[in-house]
């Protein structure tokens, strides 16, 4: 009976625990990043507090001082509006102009300070043999001809 | 039967070692992420295996509910356990590989966490099955809350689709118009696909080994409690 | 060149030691359970032949 209790107390701590992370799960999941334009769109409903912003780097627009740590980029989702991004920390080794990254932090006027800056990856996977490739079309094109 | 797991267990250790050589010897470094794109040879096939071994304890316990047959039951048992260690394994590897791209181990969107979901609920699963005495009681209610656990994955798969996440969308499931299109150069592909193959088999022989135990246990059980009387 | 590779050894290492630590203990406790039902089953026969000589007697 008492081996029994444990397992009862165990699984109720479980179904606690489940339930707590459910609760602030689904708050966070469902919308884990807002993006540029809603948070342009009303920008007093997002004024000082914490969030998150998907979106693409916009091209030509990072600025890294490696002596200050400090990066600062736009993005964008559409190549039209922007939300310049301050970022005081590490750049990511994977970060690059035209890729995907989730920002957490809070807009600060019109400008985004970040305290943390996730590179998304996309689902594509690429070899470098661009110049494989480009044979083998210049091979297909003779054909076609 | 000893024969077959002996065969299995053999044939799919080589394979997994042949398969982790093809991926570190032969394979082209991939673009954009570079060497760490080698831990998805260890995550995909994870999660495949995963799904499977859940879908098995699915089949098994709408099995052993209406059929009321013990065997069903201890492959449904079995192959939670094996489901349990493989998602464990999904998480850990996941959050390396999370490291390493996203540059966090950890985040709360939706793949992620209704993947640590599945992973408490079949915890729980366990913690069920050692709360009830009555063998016959146990194996119902673990097949009801077996089948519920099964739900999750569906919302698993989908969660990348559904909800905003960190986490990408399925490269091999990849549709194109219509079309099944995994976005992935055929060398970097076929030996995702041979690994998924062999790491299948690999869960068949855990899973027969773990069988055969269940069964030896259930034995034991009947041989001691006849001994009391 | 083979930036991150510390990254990639720890999660083969993490799941290749896993799984020998998941196969030695699954084998290990169908060697104990086997070694059990056989000894009981030993049991069980010598009791019931005891049984039945005396019986007989």
């Amino acid at each position: 009976m008492k081996t029994r209790n444990k397992f009862v107390i165990g699984g109720a701590v479980i179904l606690a625990v489940l339930i707590a992370l459910s609760v602030q799960g689904l708050q966070e999941m469902t919308v884990f990043f807002y993006t540029p334009q809603e948070v342009l769109a009303s920008p007093g409903k997002f004024e000082d507090k914490t969030i998150r912003i998907g979106a693409l780097v916009q091209k030509g627009s990072v600025e890294w001082n490696a002596q200050a740590i400090q990066l600062s980029f736009k993005i964008t989702e559409d190549g039209k509006k922007f939300i310049p991004v301050f970022y005081a920390g590490v750049k990511p080794d994977l970060f690059r102009e035209g890729q995907g990254v989730v920002v957490e932090g809070k807009m600060k006027g019109q400008r985004f300070e970040a305290n943390q800056l996730l590179v998304k990856h996309s689902e594509e996977y690429t070899v470098e043999t661009e110049h494989k490739k480009n044979k083998e079309d210049y091979y297909k094109s003779i054909q076609a001809q | 039967m000893k024969k077959i797991i002996f065969l299995l267990e053999w044939t799919s250790i080589i394979g997994l070692l042949a398969c982790a050589l093809w991926v570190f010897l032969k394979l082209p470094i991939e673009a954009s992420q570079g060497f760490p794109q080698k831990i998805m040879y260890l995550h995909v096939p994870s999660v495949i295996t995963t799904y499977l071994a859940f879908f098995v304890v699915f089949v098994f316990s709408i099995a052993y509910l209406w059929k009321r047959e013990l065997m069903f039951d201890q492959i449904a048992k079995a192959s939670a356990e094996v489901g349990l260690v493989f998602c464990a394994l999904v998480l850990i590897t996941g959050a390396i590989w999370g490291q390493t791209t996203w540059g966090t181990y950890w985040v709360w969107d939706a793949r992620l966490t209704t993947t640590l979901l599945l992973f408490l609920i079949f915890m729980g699963y366990f913690l069920l099955r050692m709360s009830v005495n009555d063998r016959d009681k146990e194996a119902r209610l673990a097949s009801v809350l077996g089948i519920i656990g099964f739900l999750d994955i569906p919302i698993i798969h989908k969660s990348v689709e559904w909800w905003r996440t960190l986490h990408q969308p399925s490269t091999l499931f990849k549709v194109d118009s219509g079309e099944a299109k995994p976005s992935m150069p055929s060398e970097l592909l076929y030996p995702l696909l041979a690994t998924i193959f062999v790491m299948l088999a690999f869960y068949l022989f855990l899973l027969l080994l773990r069988f055969q135990t269940e069964k030896r246990i259930d034995t034991l059980n009947q041989l001691l409690a006849e001994t009391q009387d | 060149m083979l930036i991150g590779i510390e990254y990639v050894v720890v999660a083969y290492v993490i799941w290749l030691f896993t799984f020998v630590c998941y196969i030695f203990m699954t084998k290990r406790r169908l060697k104990i359970t086997n070694r059990a039902v056989a000894a009981l089953e030993e049991k069980f026969t010598e009791s019931s032949t005891h049984s039945m000589t005396e019986k007989n007697k």
